[in-house]
């Protein structure tokens, strides 16, 4: 087809000097052939069929990206792991009521042996 | 002591601003000398106290009968180990303890009893808590000044 254009084409340029002979000088410009192209239209190329891709043809294989993390960046946050609060262990009060013991002289004492206050009970159980 | 005693052990022993001494005073005889006896019996078993106070609770039982029958009987009352008791009190274990315990209160001129010493401070006869509150509080104010 494009051949039959291109011909069409090549004739009507060869041709027309003679008209112009022919009729004189009344044309003020000469005919001027354009050769148009017909080129393939995109669809065509889309509805190619999958045969047409030979198994030898490189294949693109896509390859996968590794996000590797950069030695420059920041370091990452430290993770959300709640680090516990060390729990106050409260000390337990001395159970002063139950603390026996003797004094120098060998005097049964009860209570805070550094206590402020000493006080001593000079009794007969009668 | 007693009296006035659960009220000191709860505002002072128990939160460790005083400490209670008891010293024997031998004066009625053979039974004090028992009845002191018969405490430190008990504190072989780590009973000194418990016993103490039981003793003061059946003051009026130790003035009559077999006294070292009723101290058992008193010793059986407060679960302690009977058999070890009586051994203690039939060897009067501790007879030259309680005899120069009194002597030393003696030699430092106290005299009669109940007699208590608050800090060196002398207090004849039965006090009420509020008279041991009151001489307890004066010493904490003077110790924690200091």
């Amino acid at each position: 087809m494009r051949r039959n254009l291109a011909f069409v084409l090549m004739l009507l340029t060869a041709l027309a000097p003679a008209c112009g002979g022919a009729a004189g000088s009344e044309l003020a410009e000469p005919v001027r052939a354009a050769i148009i192209f017909v080129t393939p239209s995109p669809t065509a190329q889309l509805t190619a069929t999958p045969e047409a891709t030979s198994t030898n043809a490189p294949v693109a294989t896509a390859t996968p990206v590794v996000l590797t993390e950069a030695t420059d960046l920041p370091a990452a946050p430290p993770p959300l792991t709640a680090t516990p609060e060390p729990t106050p262990t409260a000390t337990p009060e001395p159970d002063w009521l139950n603390t026996v013991g003797r004094t120098d002289d060998n005097l049964v004492y009860l209570g805070n042996p550094d206590a402020p206050v000493t006080l001593i009970d000079y009794s007969d159980f009668l | 002591m007693l009296g006035a005693e659960p009220l000191i052990r709860e505002h002072y022993i128990k939160t460790g601003l005083v400490k209670l001494v008891f010293n024997p005073v031998l004066s009625h005889g053979d039974r004090s000398y028992q009845s002191h006896q018969a405490a430190e019996c008990a504190g072989e078993q780590e009973r000194f106290w418990a016993f103490h106070d039981l003793l003061f609770e059946n003051q009026d039982s130790l003035f009559a009968g077999d006294i070292q029958a009723t101290l058992k009987q008193l010793a059986t009352e407060a679960s302690l180990d009977t058999a070890g008791f009586a051994a203690c009190l039939d060897e009067q274990r501790y007879l030259d303890l309680i005899v120069s315990q009194d002597e030393v209160r003696q030699q430092h001129g106290i005299r009669g009893q109940p007699v208590f010493d608050i800090n060196g401070e002398l207090f004849f006869g039965a006090q009420s808590f509020e008279v041991f509150q009151t001489v307890i509080e004066a010493q904490l104010g003077q110790t924690s000044g200091q």
